[in-house]
């Protein structure tokens, strides 16, 4: 029997995708080494899409580039969940607010506050628009206070490191303590010019945690994420109960949508909206949740922001492989013009039937719509150095689109 | 007899590739657009104490690209392969040393974890030896957090983190934790760079009026950046947490425990050689 066509029938039990490519590295020959039975998990399959090609500049050449690996490497290429913890929030306000007095709420003693003219993207210049800290008044209780800032920092000062542009910042006098506030500028503003306040209360025991499974997902996809305030001071760490929650997505290009806060199995779950504006490769979408809590009548604000990819399924791998012993030819469904890389870690066996990896191998091609076979090669002096031998397997496998930036598979 | 004539001629082709193998130095500068990194970015100072480390003390190059771009960018990481390659193939290099300040050191890490993307990347790869990386931003920076909160800035004048330029929103923390999982590797659980890349750690700034310390590579930047410690771990360098900078690769060591007087090195320092790191570095080339 053909040795590529046993390989064939194994991997077709599934029509969706495979997870271990055994090879052998003599198969083209009349080999006795033997072909394992491979494990194949049912991945969902996606709807390909055909996009134009990118206008940019993108490398036609094929390449191929072997890495080796140390035999004790714990790597997992698998996707991680990302957590995000805050301790601070942000509003953006009028001159017109900050004039007449804007309430603040202050949850930690000695908070920083920062005061940012905003500049809209093509709008005028906002330089000369920053407020001077000295015309920076705080109240309590409609009350003027004597020197609450323990510090202020001028446009000037901050603009020496060019972090924050058109920026002023005072960091409040501890005794000042906790509560609301009025920030109130005293300086002639315009009334329309916008200004971002944030507060950070650096220290402070009250976080915004905000997690998402995986930052890498394909059009369609659901994204699962998780958020609560606590108290970290707290020896329970106990999840305080929030009474203003939302939350929006922006895409790469900017545009926001609100999310519909719902829990589904303990966790909120959103679908991502369609943008159809164009947006620079390898931006990412984020969502960016906003909660206010009471804690034994202080109310706590955050605002926390995680990131996220989207790719569109341009290309996915096919379930059908053959092998020989110096690469694996691969299948390709490629719907949409583009550079592909594929690229997997190849392990080899010990002497004592130990399966140990050796090197990661990626090859890259420019391919046109449609069935493409592609050879992910390795490199023959990493595989005879390593000692190891056949037979051979290919694990976590990973398609990505290189015109796109996106990773597509990952199995 | 022939054993001998064979021994001599080993030898003879031993020292032939020696000779030919030359070592090379890259300056590669962090976020900004520079078009004289080795005036504006380095100074002259620095990059003529540290390039006596060579055994020739002419090979040596200062990048100079748009690095206000994502790294991935043709003008960011393109420009750097343009650049690295010519001066591989002029001075027939085949040993590079490469030195990267803060973001510099994401874009470097783009090359060697992205072979395929770009014919020119093997090449460079094949012959980076190391990568010294001076405050490296390899986790990002809650700051480029803070700076894109609800704003759109376009000027790119900024040296430091830029004003909301591209670089900046590549560098936010949940970004950077994305590109470090799914296309940068020598991060914790991700396959390691195909060569060594260390960190130099800054671990504090030094701004009180009274330490002459202070004054190294500019005061009022120390000011500036004390104030952006209200972002950060007690441990960092006025811009990036210490474990940001000792995020991928490995740490070479942290500033004071081998600077002149157990100084810190603040974000600003780091690329001047204050408190001798600029020997100490030269001694590693």
């Amino acid at each position: 029997m053909n040795k590529n066509k046993v390989i064939k029938n194994i991997l077709s039990v599934s029509s969706l995708s495979m997870l271990a490519l055994v090879i052998s590295t003599n198969v083209n020959a009349a080999s006795s080494s033997p072909i394992k039975q491979l494990s194949i998990p049912v991945v969902q399959q996606t709807e390909l899409v055909s996009i134009a090609a990118p206008d940019y500049k993108i490398e036609q050449q094929a390449v191929h580039f072997s890495q080796k690996v140390f035999p004790k490497s714990q790597l997992s290429l698998q996707a991680h969940a990302y957590e995000s913890i805050s301790d601070e929030y942000w509003l953006e306000v009028t001159g017109e607010q900050l004039n007449k007095g804007l309430n603040l709420d202050i949850s930690n003693p000695g908070a920083l506050i920062r005061l940012s003219a905003k500049q809209i993207k093509n709008g005028s210049s906002v330089l000369g628009l920053a407020i001077d800290p000295s015309k920076v008044q705080l109240l309590k209780n409609n009350q003027v206070l004597q020197t609450p800032f323990k510090q202020t920092i001028s446009q000037q000062q901050l603009a020496t490191a060019n972090v924050f542009p058109n920026s002023s910042a005072m960091q409040l006098d501890k005794s000042m303590g906790k509560g609301t506030f009025t920030l109130q500028v005293n300086q002639p503003l315009n009334v329309k010019q916008h200004y971002m306040v944030n507060v950070k209360e650096k220290n402070s025991p009250y976080k915004l945690h905000l997690s998402i499974a995986k930052q890498s997902y394909l059009a369609g996809e659901k994204i699962t994420f998780n958020s609560f305030v606590n108290n970290t001071a707290n020896k329970n760490l106990a999840k305080l109960t929030t009474n203003v929650n939302n939350a929006y997505i922006q895409t790469p290009s900017g545009e926001k949508f609100n999310v519909n806060l719902q829990k589904s199995n303990g966790k909120f779950q959103v679908q991502v909206p369609q943008s159809n504006l164009p947006a620079k490769r390898g931006a990412l979408y984020e969502l960016y949740v906003n909660s206010q809590a009471n804690d034994k009548g202080i109310k706590i604000r955050r605002n926390a922001k995680v990131a996220f990819a989207i790719a569109q399924p341009t290309a996915r791998l096919q379930s059908n492989f053959s092998v020989n012993g110096k690469a694996a030819s691969i299948n390709l469904n490629v719907a949409s013009e583009g550079r592909y890389e594929v690229s997997g870690l190849v392990y080899g066996t010990s002497k004592n039937g130990t399966q140990l990896p050796i090197m990661i191998s990626r090859s890259a091609y420019y391919l046109q719509p449609g069935e493409q076979v592609v050879q992910l090669k390795f490199d023959p002096k990493i595989l005879a150095a390593s000692g190891l031998q056949a037979p051979f397997t290919v694990k976590q496998l990973r398609l990505m689109d290189q015109s796109r930036m996106a990773l597509l598979q990952q199995l | 007899m022939m054993k001998k004539i064979t021994g001599i001629l080993c030898a003879c082709m031993l020292l032939s590739f020696s000779a030919t193998a030359a070592k090379g130095l890259a300056f590669i500068h962090g976020t900004g657009n520079q078009t004289d990194a080795y005036n504006d970015y380095w100074t002259g100072d620095f990059v003529n104490t540290v390039r006596q480390g060579l055994p020739d003390s002419n090979n040596y190059t200062v990048i100079n690209c748009d690095f206000d771009q994502y790294m991935w960018d043709n003008q960011a990481a393109g420009c750097l392969a343009t650049q690295l390659t010519a001066f591989i193939n002029d001075k027939n290099i085949t040993d590079l040393v490469l030195l990267t300040h803060s973001n510099g050191g994401n874009v470097v890490r783009w090359i060697l974890s992205n072979p395929t993307w770009d014919a020119r990347y093997p090449n460079i790869i094949n012959r980076v030896s190391k990568t010294i990386a001076l405050a490296p931003s390899s986790l990002g920076t809650p700051l480029a957090d803070a700076v894109n909160q609800g704003n759109v800035f376009e000027s790119t004048l900024g040296w430091l983190l830029g004003y909301g330029s591209d670089a900046v929103k590549q560098q936010q923390t949940s970004w950077m934790a994305y590109y470090n999982q799914n296309w940068l590797q020598g991060t914790s659980g991700r396959p390691a760079l195909p060569s060594t890349f260390k960190a130099l750690v800054g671990s504090d700034v030094d701004s009180a009026i009274w330490d002459s310390d202070s004054y190294c590579a500019g005061y009022q930047y120390q000011v500036a950046l004390e104030t952006t410690q209200n972002w950060l771990d007690s441990c960092s360098d006025g811009f990036l947490n210490c474990s940001s900078q000792s995020g991928a690769g490995s740490v070479w060591f942290t500033d004071k425990q081998r600077t002149s007087g157990r100084e810190p090195l603040s974000h600003q320092q780091s690329r001047r050689g204050c408190f001798n790191s600029d020997v100490i570095i030269r001694n590693d080339i």
